[in-house]
């Protein structure tokens, strides 16, 4: 017989949209991640995810309007990371697909200097969801990390 | 975001001092390395071994002066730690990008070069 004995452990943070703020919620979250032993591999993982999403906010949501706010916050269990990150700027329609063709066959002059944010957060998680709650968004990224806790390096 | 310029040979060596490329650091690195560019620095060799993490914003940074530099200059990478590493692979920019092991990997394919 066994009790569910799930524990979660959450953070939660809430910054402005300038990009120093954002800068320093990432930094504090990965380092509540290593007080979790979280290795540090994943840990490298949640940080550019995380920054990627809140870059995305300060940019397409506030456009770099330093005034808006940005909750975040982060579940830990032994299973899964779960991030949500909750804006109140321009309506985020979609999750965009991320970066589309093949740079090595670009010429120089055409290669995106952008656009590359969404295709590393798809990668890097297991899910990411998108909700509109009231006038709020609302994005959620999954990081599953049970099988890989344990990998060495 | 600090620099230090060192010239070897035909190469300027120019070793980022900032640990984090990011949405923050990303102008002011383009700011400075546009004035190197214009210099017309014939090889341009970026130290990136002080930088623990890049974002795409710091990615589409170097991307930006990779253009400016042009086909006339080269403009290559050396000595990515992993994390940084990582991002140029899961956007296929290593393919686009001359990456060096070392400092010193690309300065002995430059003069080989040279020679």
């Amino acid at each position: 017989m066994q009790t569910s004995g799930i524990r979660t452990f959450t953070i939660s943070i809430a910054i402005r949209s300038v990009q120093d703020e954002v800068a320093g919620s990432v930094l504090r979250i990965c380092d509540w991640l290593a007080s979790h032993a979280i290795a540090p591999a994943i840990r490298s993982e949640v940080e550019l995810v995380l920054a990627e999403a809140l870059n995305n906010v300060v940019e397409h949501g506030y456009l770099y309007s330093p005034d808006g706010a940005i909750e975040i916050a982060v579940s830990l269990s032994d299973v899964q990371l779960t991030t949500t990150i909750v804006d109140s700027g321009r309506k985020f329609d979609h999750l965009p697909e991320g970066q589309a063709a093949n740079p090595e066959d670009l010429a120089l002059a055409d290669l995106p200097e952008g656009g590359f944010g969404w295709a590393l957060i798809r990668t890097l998680t297991e899910n990411v969801t998108l909700e509109r709650v009231g006038d709020r968004n609302r994005l959620t990224l999954v990081h599953r990390i049970e099988d890989r806790q344990h990998v060495p390096g | 975001m600090d620099i230090e310029t060192s010239v070897v040979g035909t190469v300027t060596v120019v070793r980022l001092k900032a640990p984090r490329l990011d949405a923050a650091q990303s102008i002011r690195f383009k700011e400075n390395l546009r004035g190197l560019a214009e210099t017309g620095a014939d090889h341009i060799l970026l130290d990136m071994g002080e930088v623990t993490f890049m974002d795409s914003s710091g990615l589409g940074a170097v991307v930006n002066v990779m253009k400016l530099v042009g086909s006339r200059q080269r403009m290559e990478l050396a000595a990515l730690t992993p994390a940084v590493a990582k991002v140029f692979q899961l956007t296929r920019m290593d393919r686009v990008f001359t990456i060096h092991a070392t400092v010193a990997d690309a300065l002995n394919a430059g003069l080989k070069a040279a020679g």
